[in-house]
């Protein structure tokens, strides 16, 4: 197969991931705290390859860390991250960080989250919320009190660069690196924040994915017929 | 083309979304509903490309992996427990809970359920019960030759009877909290129970710390707000479209392959 075929081949290839990425975006504009993605391409080799041999490889994704809107549900335990910052929870694999701030309360008092994982303090045990606690109030600083008193501070934590967080299932981040303490964070109570999954650019994204699939669809047609038309000629004889 | 499937998980959650949405406003003028709330999770990820991993024979390491997310997937549906509007019916027997608490029933297989629609009744012995006949926690009767019957807001029921002044107390309404409110079980007919999930009930009077106070005469609307469930359905309608979107598209890219000569 001719180069210009190979490289239109190994486009398409790299557009169907984007197409995937867009699709799991788009699915998750409900998802409360999610980051939508997008795929970095970069040139195949390190740079030093003649210009004529380079092909599209997928290198990584960009995370957008824009927060996304905050939506007002009044519940007392719905939470956001005014600012830069993750809440902690505990999960049997360890810490986890995440943006997703639907709290709730488990049959023990303790916070957790939908999945039941409980949700860290700044000295890094579970909260526990007295039984028979009135309305429950949060401060900025994430300080929570039930009416008689203060029952803890809700841990939030920031990474140096949170690019390098990797994404689990259920709105969960994994670190590579130790968090360190989000000096200018606000927790919002009372909202949520929403996906930062932007229709219009999804969709755009989408169209131009659609668009240069089919041009390499024609790279490779028209490299078929220029080859085609090559055999045909020089095998002619005269 | 695994978008194909990425998509439908996507419409499948707006799906459920759209159905608790008109669960909700189904449920617009039911006595003590609350309303509900899907809430949706990423779903898990297949990694292309993991981060961290080493990109070259001198150490130097990729700082961005390539992890393609599967779609979404509905992690709850929460029963959102704020406080509905008290609606004044002057009914004798209609009760609504100010704050935190359920009533507790007796159902006739014994068990106790929770609500917090208080419309409640005699019963042909004199027995305070629910529309649908079972008795409200603890048992109260109230003596036939009552003319006046009042219950105050720590759920002191007292009674008047004819021919007397002072009126006398009969019975002693309790409520139950729970740790994790939103964790009881919907057991339909307004009812709720007990789950491992609500924690165990913690029962008192009305008015104690920590409890709800009782009001004579009112009854609990649905919290239903009929705004923002609408305004929710359009998000999840147009959610829905744009999921379809991706599928009308996936396929073309497909049908683009299959052109290949």
């Amino acid at each position: 197969m001719s180069d210009a075929a190979l490289s239109a081949l190994q486009q398409q290839t790299v557009l169907g991931r984007r197409m995937e990425i867009i699709a799991d975006n788009i699915a998750n504009i409900s998802t409360p705290g999610f980051k939508a993605e997008m795929m970095a391409v970069i040139p195949e080799g390190d740079g030093t390859a003649p210009k004529d041999e380079l092909m599209a490889v997928p290198l990584g994704l960009v995370r957008d860390i824009r927060a996304g809107d905050f939506n007002h549900t009044g519940n007392e335990l719905d939470l956001a991250i005014k600012g830069d910052g993750y809440f902690v929870v505990q999960t049997p694999d360890g810490e986890r960080y995440t943006r997703n701030g639907r709290f709730q309360l488990d049959g023990d008092g303790r916070i957790v989250n939908s999945s039941g994982y409980p949700l860290l303090g700044d000295g890094g045990g579970a909260i526990t919320v007295p039984s028979g606690s009135s309305k429950l109030s949060v401060s900025r600083d994430g300080t929570i009190s039930n009416g008689a008193g203060n029952v803890g501070t809700i841990g939030i934590v920031t990474f140096d660069n949170q690019r390098t967080l990797q994404r689990a299932s259920g709105g969960l981040f994994i670190a590579k690196e130790p968090p360190v303490p989000a000096e200018k964070a606000e927790v919002i109570q009372g909202s949520i924040e929403n996906s930062n999954v932007k229709a219009v650019v999804q969709i755009t994204d989408m169209i131009s994915v659609q668009r240069n699939y089919q041009r390499a669809q024609r790279i490779v047609d028209s490299e078929n017929e220029r080859v085609t038309r090559a055999i045909r000629t020089l095998t002619q004889v005269s | 083309m695994r978008s194909l499937s990425i998509a439908a998980t996507g419409m499948l959650a707006q799906q459920l979304n759209v159905e608790v949405i008109s669960n909700n406003i189904a449920n617009m003028s039911t006595t003590g509903f609350q309303r509900r709330r899907a809430e949706f999770q990423d779903l898990l990820y297949q990694s292309q490309r993991t981060v961290g991993s080493a990109s070259s024979a001198s150490g130097s390491v990729v700082p961005v992996g390539v992890q393609v997310g599967l779609g979404t997937k509905t992690a709850a549906v929460y029963r959102v427990t704020t406080q509905g509007n008290l609606n004044s019916t002057g009914n004798t027997f209609d009760l609504a809970i100010k704050g935190k608490g359920y009533f507790q029933i007796t159902l006739p297989s014994g068990e106790t359920a929770y609500t917090r629609a208080g419309s409640f009744q005699l019963s042909a012995t004199g027995q305070m019960v629910t529309a649908d006949g079972h008795t409200v926690l603890p048992g109260i009767t109230v003596p036939n030759n009552a003319t006046s019957i009042s219950i105050n807001a720590s759920g002191e029921v007292s009674v008047k009877l004819s021919g007397q002044t002072a009126s006398q107390v009969v019975g002693q309404l309790q409520i139950a909290t729970f740790p994790n409110a939103a964790g009881l079980q919907a057991i339909g007919d307004s009812l709720l129970s007990e789950t491992a999930a609500s924690g165990s009930a913690v029962t008192g009077n009305p008015g104690d710390a920590g409890f709800g106070t009782l009001s004579q005469g009112f009854l609990e609307t649905s919290n239903v707000n009929v705004v923002s469930e609408i305004t929710s359905l359009i998000t999840a309608q147009r959610a829905y479209e744009l999921n379809s979107r991706v599928i009308q598209a996936s396929d073309e890219m497909m049908s683009t392959l299959n052109q290949l000569r």
